[in-house]
């Protein structure tokens, strides 16, 4: 018999043999799951390239050269994916090669196709963005397939998954390039630009705006924009889609278990879901969002279900599939990177053999009262950390609402000193004035020492005289100073007093109005509620009247207050009580202080609120409050206006009526020529408010800054924030901002330092800079916040130029340095007010003039900004015989080149008539 | 509960090389072989040169469960030979030369009036072992005093290839219904389930009109998977209980369709286990067939009989039992012994070399046991025994399908046996 029979191992079948499976069919399984995603991201991403957008630029390229670079753009994507596969090869080969002695190049290559080198680089390659160097993708494959793989043993052996860690590395090492790519060549914003989740996670750190679908998804398009996979992303992670085809071709070739993706996905959904209803979020979207994006499919299809680095066990493979679902989303809301996938896996990869063991154990043995208390304190853990995850995420969002910040009691006082205006601050408590510090000021305490005492002894001084401040004396030497500063003083008592007199409201928080008025005997403080412009209740919150000694005090204390909100408009008619005038006088006062507070409050609008593209306007109508929802888009274009609430005879009249139901829709129509659309007859103050409020948003949203409210010395102005609006009030004196204050907004304060930082230094330096506002230095990671303050403030500057103009027509001196020789004065210009600088020598020659702050378009129109730049050194040159420059020439510009010369001539005029000024 | 359950595979059965053809009987062999040592060991009651009949006991069992062995030809004794037993050792066996006479020593029984004691003894002395494989002695299992439910045959044969008990069952279905109603007497049970897989179709029409003549008899349908024809398996998805030890601890008694059949002939016939049908097959064989044969032939007679190997057949395997457990023997004087069900001729076709594993865990999954074979693996290779232990090593049924599925075609079902005897080893240290 030549029959040969081998001593064999059981069992004598087997699927290898068989070809069922086997480890290098896997691979290709896995290869073949890929192919989709791969062709998909690299015909994507090579054609997204050509997008409308770039299509300029690609029709000017002209050299040859340019225009093969422009074609290797666009086969990038496969070139990124076949050199990481090749490099890996590479790699791989020349380690056996020198490191393992293996000879003969068949060998070779059969030792390093049974490595299975060639996956580590294909998925390096999807890992990262189209637009990574292939000197990246080549270093990741090295730090992939030598490092974290031949070196821990090769196939089989590695504690890491080799591409993740080789992605975690390069991503640490370049993040910035990884960024950046090839925008030098053409630009690729729209390939590599910011992914979903950069977003995601700039939104929750760097703001506390309440996370809304449009800003997180919308700016994608939509859902299936995620699930299709045409976002931003890596190269092969996008696709939602193509994941799903190559999961269900993997698990009917049993090349994966079905529960490790599952399972996955489905608690980072839970927990995702949770965290969207706890937070408000609003439905789905946010769970979906999170699944859909930052390759959670992915990584939980191809990365978690990688066999060498994830747990043998199915027990294990449960436990680390869950772990997986639980630290994602941990990552994503508190880790350094994005995506929260790779740092999951690789972080998990660590306790692979720790499960294996474990689980083994508990798989093999009935259950016993030990294994279950592991297995509850495994799941406490992470029951722990994703509700720390949780309350992290809470804690944010309750920082979001808007923070009302109380007026601090102060006010500032600007009075003319020796050298310039002195400006004072004043702090008071009730009806004290408690501290006087003076903030800015041009007199020479540097070289006088009278006038140092004078600043140093006077404030004090006059603080402790009280009401006998006439009696301080001044300083001898000083005396301009000293009264300087006494009249800064009695200013402040007399506007305290009158404010104490007349009433004045202290707080304002939407509901409750503050108000405090003097008495007969000290301080009445009052409480009034009120729901739009109706005083609805009074209450004395504090009183020094003889409430005990005298009836008809106590009486007038009892009825007066309901009286008049029972009377409401009609409050005037309500008789005093005798023998208790002072206290009838000073509760109506207070309720007057109110009334007309109310009545003026909404009357160029008032900002509600401003979240989510909603904004809220309320105005006052003819009855009450009309409050009025606007929507709009990213441009920040009204897309709609919605009255929700009006007190408006909608019931009585048909033109009320009309007018409130079609009003919106014209008014949101004619957009920028809103103030064009005519009234409705016959409500014409409903239309009118609406009118204003139209106006209101529209300006507000243009990112200008909308007055509220306006006095003649105090400016409530609205600008949009990062978060919500800014409200700020701003204390003036004639063309100069004195004080600037946020007085409500929602930035984001409470943890941005940055933001803390700016809300606190920047209204000061604007403040100090003046006309110079636009040169404040910046603070990282609060430009949006810095941005509208400066807003606020160049607006409002403007708007008291203006003012102050319409009584100056000629122009207006803003100071004059007369030891410098220089001064600045205002003209009217185009589009606002222009201010100039000029400096002249001994004989009251104007030696340089310079255009300092304008608004005239000069970065739009050409002969403006030829004006702006030849016509002053002309008007310079020509001294008085300013008048023949011509300024014809300027076409186009001849507002602006008039408004100059007009400066000019206000100058020269002020400096030969004034004898030298002062 | 998930931790009890038992896992199980699809596997091809590739059953029609055999199920399909007719049983040849081959009965009259030049010798036959009687095992002196095996998994135990047999004193012989003859000589050299002594004359031995058809029926005539020429060995007993020399240990706890003694039971006499019967001589399956009438010849002479012509001396001991070492020949290859089915446990895959090489022994030494009693040669009898076979006379072609069979002059047989045995009497047909009356067996109206038998009682339980009986039909036990009976049993023992017609030397009737477990058929299935195991060889345990089948009177052993009936002398417990514990209550029995259920008596179960085991039709399953979940390995490939194996068709012996499918065609028992389909040749003489009555015969074997009558052993079990023989075991059901013998243990006091009150029914009895065949358990066959429910892809026999065939067998099922012929068994459910068979069995409507035995009171308590009934078909229990088994999944086409492997291993169902695992005694823990069956006896788990009969009686819906677990249970640890023997089956009988949920009053269930296990026993091959072979036995039963051999039963019958004892109590019927007075035959003692001198025949049985043994499954011939494999892709190396020229008529892969289910022959019927004395027990003791040597399988070089059979497979000439059947016409040899296939030509295209050079190197490859012989298996005494089941592609999963069988073990491959090296030489052809294979002795069929009675638990031998089958012998398969298997062509070397290793498609891969052993590679590293991947972790992919498909041993663990498809453990039916849920033992983790590559925690074991590394366990032995560290020589941890304490850890074997925690990993429950004992448990593994070496069922062989770690191995089958195993896609770096490792050899982990030894692995797993060797940690699993290195355990057994320290035990008694212990």
């Amino acid at each position: 018999m030549t029959k040969k029979f081998l001593l064999g191992k059981t069992p004598f079948i087997r699927e290898v043999d068989e070809k069922k499976t086997s480890t290098s069919r896997m691979m290709i399984d896995l290869l073949i799951a890929l192919a989709p995603i791969i062709i998909f991201g690299c015909i994507y991403n090579g054609i997204k390239m050509f997008s409308p957008s770039s299509l300029p630029e690609l029709k000017s390229i002209t050299s040859f050269f340019k225009y093969l670079e422009t074609l290797y753009l666009l086969v990038k994507p496969f070139v990124n994916v076949f050199s990481g596969a090749l490099f890996s090869f590479s790699f791989e080969l020349l380690y056996f090669l020198f490191f393992k002695k293996i000879r003969g190049f068949k060998n070779l290559l059969k030792e390093t196709y049974y490595s299975f080198a060639i996956i580590p680089g294909i998925f390096i390659a999807l890992l990262l963005p189209a637009t990574a160097p292939i000197w990246m993708i080549a270093l990741g494959c090295f730090v992939a397939n030598i490092i974290f793989k031949m070196l821990f043993g090769g196939f089989g052996h590695n504690i890491f998954n080799p591409a993740l860690i080789a992605y975690a590395f390069v991503a640490l090492c370049f993040s910035a390039s990884l960024n950046s790519g090839y925008k030098e060549i053409i630009n690729l914003e729209n390939v590599a630009g910011a992914t979903p989740l950069t977003n995601l996670q700039s939104a929750l750190t760097n703001s506390n705006e309440l996370l809304s679908k449009d800003v997180i998804v919308g700016t994608y398009g939509s859902m299936w924009n995620f699930f299709l996979g045409t976002i931003p992303g890596s190269l092969g992670e996008t696709s939602a889609l193509l994941c799903i085809v190559g999961f269900v071709y993997l698990v009917c070739r049993k090349v994966i278990n079905w529960y490790v993706p599952t399972i996955y996905v489905g608690t980072t959904f839970i927990i995702t879901l949770i965290i969207s209803l706890i937070n408000g979020y609003g439905g789905l979207w946010y769970p979906i969002f999170n699944v859909l994006s930052g390759g959670l499919l992915f990584g939980a299809v191809f990365m978690a279900t990688e066999p060498v680095t994830t747990p043998r066990n199915p027990i294990g493979k449960i436990i680390y599939a869950f772990s997986l679902g639980v630290l994602t989303p941990l990552f994503r809301l508190v880790g350094g990177m994005p995506e929260g996938v790779a740092t999951s896996i690789l972080f998990m990869c660590l306790f692979t053999p720790l499960l294996d063991r474990f689980t083994s154990i508990l798989r093999a043995n009935k259950p016993n009262a030990k294994n279950i208390i592991v297995i509850i304190l495994i799941a406490t853990c992470l029951v722990g950390i994703s509700s720390y995850t949780i309350a992290k995420n809470v804690q944010r969002v309750e920082e979001v609402k808007p923070e009302v910040r109380p007026d601090e009691e102060s006010f500032i006082i600007e009075v003319d000193g020796h050298n310039g205006p002195i400006k004072v601050k004043f702090t008071y408590e009730d009806d004290k004035i408690t501290s006087m510090t003076p903030i800015s000021h041009n007199e020479s305490v540097a070289y006088s020492e009278p006038v140092k005492e004078a600043f140093e002894t006077i404030p004090d001084a006059l603080i402790s005289a009280g009401k006998d401040f006439e009696n301080v004396p001044n300083i001898v030497g000083a005396s301009v100073s000293s009264e300087a500063l006494k009249e800064a003083y009695r200013q402040a008592f007399n506007k305290l007093d009158t404010m104490l007199n007349n009433g004045y409201v202290t707080s304002d928080d939407e509901k409750i109005l503050s108000v405090v008025i003097r008495g007969h005997n000290g301080l009445i403080k009052v409480k009034f509620e009120y729901n739009g412009i109706d005083i609805t209740s009074m209450v004395v919150t504090e009183n020094k009247e003889s409430i005990a000694y005298s009836d008809p005090v106590k009486q007038a204390f009892e009825t007066i207050p309901g009286a008049l909100v029972e009377a409401g408009k009609n409050f005037e008619s309500i008789e005093p009580i005798a023998d208790a005038t002072v206290s009838c006088n000073a509760l109506k006062g207070a309720y007057r202080t109110a009334y007309n507070y109310l009545q003026t409050k909404y009357v160029n609008g008032y900002i509600e609120n401003d979240q989510n593209h909603l904004l809220k306007v309320s105005v006052k109508g003819h009855n009450g409050l009309i409050v009025i929802e606007f929507s709009y888009d990213e441009n920040k274009n009204i897309t709609s206006m919605v009255i929700v609430e009006n007190k408006e005879s909608i019931a009585y009249s048909k033109d009320v009526e009309h007018a409130m139901n079609t009003l919106p829709g014209l008014l949101v129509s004619a957009g920028k020529n809103y103030n064009q659309v005519e009234n409705v007859a016959n409500a014409s103050v409903s239309s009118n408010a609406l009118k204003t409020a139209y106006g209101y948003a529209f300006n507000y949203l243009k990112g200008n800054a909308v007055i509220e409210k306006e006095s003649d010395s105090e400016i409530i102005a609205v600008v949009k924030g990062h978060n919500n609006f800014i409200r700020v009030k701003f204390i003036y004196r004639n063309t100069r901002i004195l004080d600037m204050k946020p007085i409500k907004h929602g930035e984001s304060v409470a943890y941005s330092d940055a933001v803390k930082n700016a809300f606190e230094t920047i209204p000061g330096q604007l403040v100090d800079k003046e006309y110079n506002y636009n040169n404040i230095e910046n603070i990282q990671n609060a430009t949006v916040s810095i941005t509208a303050l400066k807003n606020a403030y160049g607006n409002v500057y403007k708007h008291i130029l203006n003012k102050a103009l319409e009584n100056n027509p000629n122009g207006l001196m803003l100071d004059h340095n007369t030891y410098g020789k220089s001064f600045n004065i205002v003209v009217k210009g185009h589009n606002g007010p222009i201010i100039i600088n000029f400096i002249y020598d001994e004989n009251k020659k104007i030696t340089s003039m310079t255009p300092v702050l304008n608004w005239e378009s000069i970065a739009y129109l050409p002969p403006v900004k030829d004006a702006f730049e030849q016509l002053p050194s002309q008007l310079v040159e020509a001294g008085s015989n300013y008048n023949s420059v011509d300024v014809s020439g300027f076409v186009g510009a001849t507002v602006s080149s008039q408004a100059l010369k007009d400066g000019y001539a206000f100058a020269y005029n002020y400096l030969n008539n004034e004898n030298g000024g002062h | 509960m998930a931790f009890n359950k038992i896992k199980t595979l699809y596997i091809n059965g590739r059953k029609n090389l055999t199920s399909n053809n007719e049983v040849i009987d081959f009965l009259n062999p030049k010798y036959i072989y009687i095992p002196l040592k095996g998994n135990v060991n047999f004193l012989p009651t003859v000589k050299v040169g002594d004359v031995v009949l058809k029926g005539q006991v020429v060995a007993n069992r020399n240990d706890r469960f003694p039971h006499p062995i019967h001589s399956s030809v009438s010849g002479k004794v012509t001396g001991i030979k070492k020949m290859w037993h089915s446990s895959g050792k090489m022994v030494e066996f009693l040669e009898i030369e076979n006379d072609y006479l069979e002059t047989s020593c045995y009497t047909e029984n009356k067996y109206d009036s038998l009682s339980k004691e009986e039909i036990i003894e009976i049993i023992k002395n017609a030397g009737i072992v477990g058929m299935g494989g195991a060889g345990f002695p089948t009177y052993a299992k009936y002398s417990s005093n514990k209550q029995v439910d259920v008596i179960i045959i085991n039709g399953a044969e979940c390995e490939p290839y194996i068709t012996s008990d499918y065609a028992l069952l389909k040749n003489d279905a009555s015969t074997i219904l009558r052993g079990i109603k023989y075991l059901m007497k013998a243990s006091n049970a009150s029914k009895a389930v065949i358990a066959i897989k429910k892809n026999k179709k065939e067998l099922i029409s012929i068994l459910s009109d068979a069995i409507n003549e035995f009171e308590g008899i009934s078909l229990f349908l088994l999944k086409d998977v492997y291993p169902a024809g695992w005694e823990k398996y069956i006896v788990t998805k009969v009686t819906k209980k677990n249970y640890d030890g023997l089956p009988i601890n949920v009053g269930a008694i296990v026993n091959n369709v072979h036995t039963a059949y051999s039963v019958a002939k004892a109590v019927e016939e007075g035959e003692p286990l001198i025949e049985r049908i043994v499954t011939l097959s494999g892709e190396g064989l020229k008529k892969p067939s289910n022959i019927r044969v004395k027990v003791g032939t040597s399988i070089e007679e059979v497979i000439e009989f059947l016409g040899g190997y296939a030509e295209e057949f050079t190197e490859g395997y012989m298996i005494a039992g089941g592609p999963m457990t069988g073990k491959s023997i090296m030489l052809e004087n294979l002795v069929i012994t009675p638990e031998l069900g089958s012998v398969l001729i298997i062509p070397k076709k290793q498609k891969q070399k052993e590679l590293s594993c991947l972790g992919c865990g498909n041993c663990s999954t498809n453990c039916p046991v849920l033992l983790t074979p590559t925690e074991i693996k590394l366990a032995f290779e560290h020589n941890d025994i304490e850890l074997l232990k925690k990993l429950n090593v004992n448990k593994c049924i070496q069922c062989g399908l770690c191995s089958y599925v195993c896609p770096s075609r490792i050899e982990m079902t030894e692995y797993v046996g060797k940690a699993k005897v290195a355990v057994e080893r320290a035990a008694p240290n212990k």
